[in-house]
């Protein structure tokens, strides 16, 4: 349950910030999109302007070519030229065309001629001048040309295309439609060329394609509006913007967009991960904390209880052992019960003896006003090892004493020793027959951890969460009061102690000692 | 204030447009040619015309020859250079026959009428409306 609040609230609070980013990135794009598309419209109003003025322009010059202008400016000399290209490109069209395709050349009357001189296709009423053509087939002219005139307004023109003889007759109206769609198609030519758009084209009043200009085939924007031009009314020009440049801002646009909210998800999973993590740590902190301090408040309860116990102990205790003495020197029994009474007063001695010793334990454990010295802490060491030796040789049990020799700790010396004797003892004892117990150090800066390692049976699994707890012990001898004492003396020295062990892989324990207090630390401890 | 305003109105009704300040009519209107100005350029013009369609007419004939050539593989180059001679030959004298014409014009003006017809004929050309550009024929 806690787990799944740990990681709902800041995952809920990502999602509400992802799902806002989100939203607001959407009607970005929104609003980028609708000002490109606004930008490209204005793009286009600008070259519909331009080019309906240019349109409107160059025809008034044709039409005032018509009407013959009082003065001939450069312009005009220009717009009189263009019948030369208007008859190069029927003559193109004609010599592109094949004669059964004839019928789709957009002119009126026309005739192709075979080279004998046989009409092979025919369209409209016209008449072929005889000797034009007599010249054309003798092939005495390449071309023959009559120009518009006052009395024949036609264009006349005869000419070689394609192995064929070609005649055709344009009148005055037409005329002016082909110059008309001439120029315009030039001025479509240019300025598609200046404003590098996509195409341009224009529908006449029906609706039709009168004139196309397309450069590329692609994704265009297109402003389609009437021509609005006196010379063509009722016609409607399109102008085709290239998108390549909109699209390809909008691609990148929307790429950064949702690269930005795959960066976000993943930061964010990942974020919310840690946040997971830690949160797990620090409640796995916070219990071990927990525990061991409500470990610490009962055993620090327990230990004063029973000083408080011990002090009364004591004197009866006293008075026990001396009354005992007198019992054993002064009123010795008759020598056939003597033995026996010796016996029984032997184990009251001895049995006083071991509540005086568990007595004065306690008494130790919980002096912690003595004073801070600085000590060495391989004579510490050694001077516990000295006590533990002779009992560990008759286990078989060897002791060693690797600690660094130039350690100094500030430390409440006897009850170190203690501490040390305490663990060293457990060690011993969990050693069947034969083993070693080895005590080294490690060196961490400002602190030390002291290595006790046994190669005992180690500590059984549903029992090593309680081996510092008062009264628990796995030994038929035990009273479960050594390791909670050693463990309330490392904590009132500011240190730690941990156990590792493996069922039959002995135990090790690592007391982590400060090297220095500080003068509260001192303080507390010295009262 | 009451002189002002009816002036501006009088001032923005007499301008000329923005766009009809380039066209041609515009450009005559304001020349403001008399009636024998009028007569002597017509004769002028005329007289020209007739010359520029006769040229326009050799220069279709030449062109569509050379268009023929172009699409005969085994044409003759050196026939097929001379006619590209002969069109730019028929170019230049068009464009000296314009020359000569603008001449004829010029004197007929008086000074302010020619600095206008030379403005707008230099912007003309400056502008390069030129709706129907010479192509590079054959090639």
């Amino acid at each position: 349950m806690g787990d799944k609040k740990t990681i709902l609230f800041p995952s809920l609070l990502f999602a509400i910030l992802f799902l806002l980013i989100a939203i607001t990135g959407y009607f970005q794009i929104g609003i980028i999109k609708e000002n490109i598309e606004n930008l490209l419209r204005g793009e286009g109003e600008i070259i519909y302007t331009h080019i309906r003025r240019e349109i409107d322009i160059n025809l008034e010059y044709l039409d005032l070519l018509e009407r013959s202008p009082a003065i001939i400016t450069p312009n005009f000399l220009n717009a009189m030229v263009s019948d030369e290209a208007i008859l190069e490109d029927i003559y193109n069209l004609f010599s592109n065309t094949e004669t059964a395709d004839a019928g789709a050349i957009p002119l009126s009357s026309f005739a192709i001629i075979d080279p004998n001189g046989n009409v092979i296709f025919r369209k409209g009423d016209f008449t072929i001048p005889p000797a034009s053509l007599k010249a054309l087939l003798a092939k005495e002219q390449d071309t023959v040309l009559k120009m518009p005139a006052h009395k024949d307004p036609a264009l006349v023109m005869g000419m070689w295309a394609k192995g064929r003889v070609v005649f055709f007759s344009i009148d005055e109206k037409e005329l002016d439609l082909l110059r008309k769609k001439f120029v315009i198609k030039e001025v479509l030519e240019r300025e598609e060329r200046r404003f590098n758009v996509v195409g341009i084209k224009i529908y006449d009043e029906k609706g039709s394609p009168y004139l196309a200009i397309i450069d590329e085939k692609g994704k265009a924007f297109v402003l389609s509006k009437p021509l609005d031009s006196r010379f063509l009314p009722g016609h409607r020009m399109e102008v085709l913007i290239s998108r390549e440049l909109a699209d390809d801002t909008m691609q990148r646009t929307t790429m950064s967009f949702i690269i930005t909210l795959i960066f976000l998800a993943g930061s964010g999973a990942i974020g919310t991960f840690v946040i997971f993590i830690l949160e797990r740590r620090h409640e796995k902190k916070v219990g071990e904390m927990e525990k061991e301090l409500a470990l610490r408040e009962r055993l620090v309860s327990l230990g004063r209880l029973a000083s408080g116990m011990a002090h009364e102990i004591r004197n009866p205790l006293n008075a026990i052992s001396l009354s005992v003495q007198r019992l054993k020197r002064e009123f010795s029994p008759a020598e056939e019960k003597k033995k026996e009474y010796d016996q029984f007063l032997d184990i009251v001695r001895s049995e006083l003896t071991r509540v005086d010793r568990i007595v004065e334990e306690f008494l130790l454990s919980t002096k912690a006003n003595i004073p801070f010295s600085q000590e060495k802490l391989y004579t510490i060491v050694e001077e516990v090892l000295m006590v533990i030796k002779e009992k560990a040789a008759s286990r078989n049990v060897e002791v060693r004493n690797n600690v660094h020799a130039d350690i100094i700790i500030e430390s409440q010396k006897d009850r170190l020793k203690q501490a040390f004797y305490n663990i060293v003892v457990n060690g011993v004892e969990a050693i069947q027959s034969k083993g070693v117990v080895e005590l080294f150090t490690e060196r961490h800066g400002e602190a030390v951890d002291v290595i006790i390692k046994d190669s005992g049976a180690g500590i059984k699994e549903e029992n090593k969460g309680r081996i510092f707890e008062y009264y628990f012990t796995t030994k038929d001898k035990g009273i479960g009061l050594g390791l909670p004492i050693s463990y309330i003396i490392i904590k009132d020295h500011n240190g730690d102690i941990k156990v590792n062990s493996e069922e039959g892989a002995g135990t090790t324990f690592v007391v982590t000692l400060p090297l220095k207090h500080n003068a509260e630390e001192r303080g507390d401890k010295n009262g | 204030m009451t002189i002002i305003i009816p002036l501006l109105l009088l001032l923005l009704l007499s301008a000329p447009p923005l766009f009809g300040q380039d066209s041609y009519a515009e450009f005559e209107r304001g020349l403001g040619l008399s009636h024998s100005q009028k007569t002597q350029m017509d004769g002028i013009r005329n007289r020209y015309v007739d010359e520029w369609r006769t040229l326009k007419q050799e220069s279709i004939r030449k062109r569509l020859e050379l268009q023929e050539l172009s699409k005969n593989p085994s044409a003759n180059p050196e026939k097929m250079d001379k006619l590209r001679n002969e069109i730019g030959e028929i170019e230049r004298s068009r464009n000296n026959l314009y020359n000569q014409y603008r001449g004829e014009v010029s004197r007929t003006l008086n000074k302010e009428q020619r600095e206008r017809y030379n403005s707008f004929c230099d912007t003309e050309q400056r502008q390069k409306v030129r709706t129907f550009r010479p192509r590079r024929y054959g090639r």
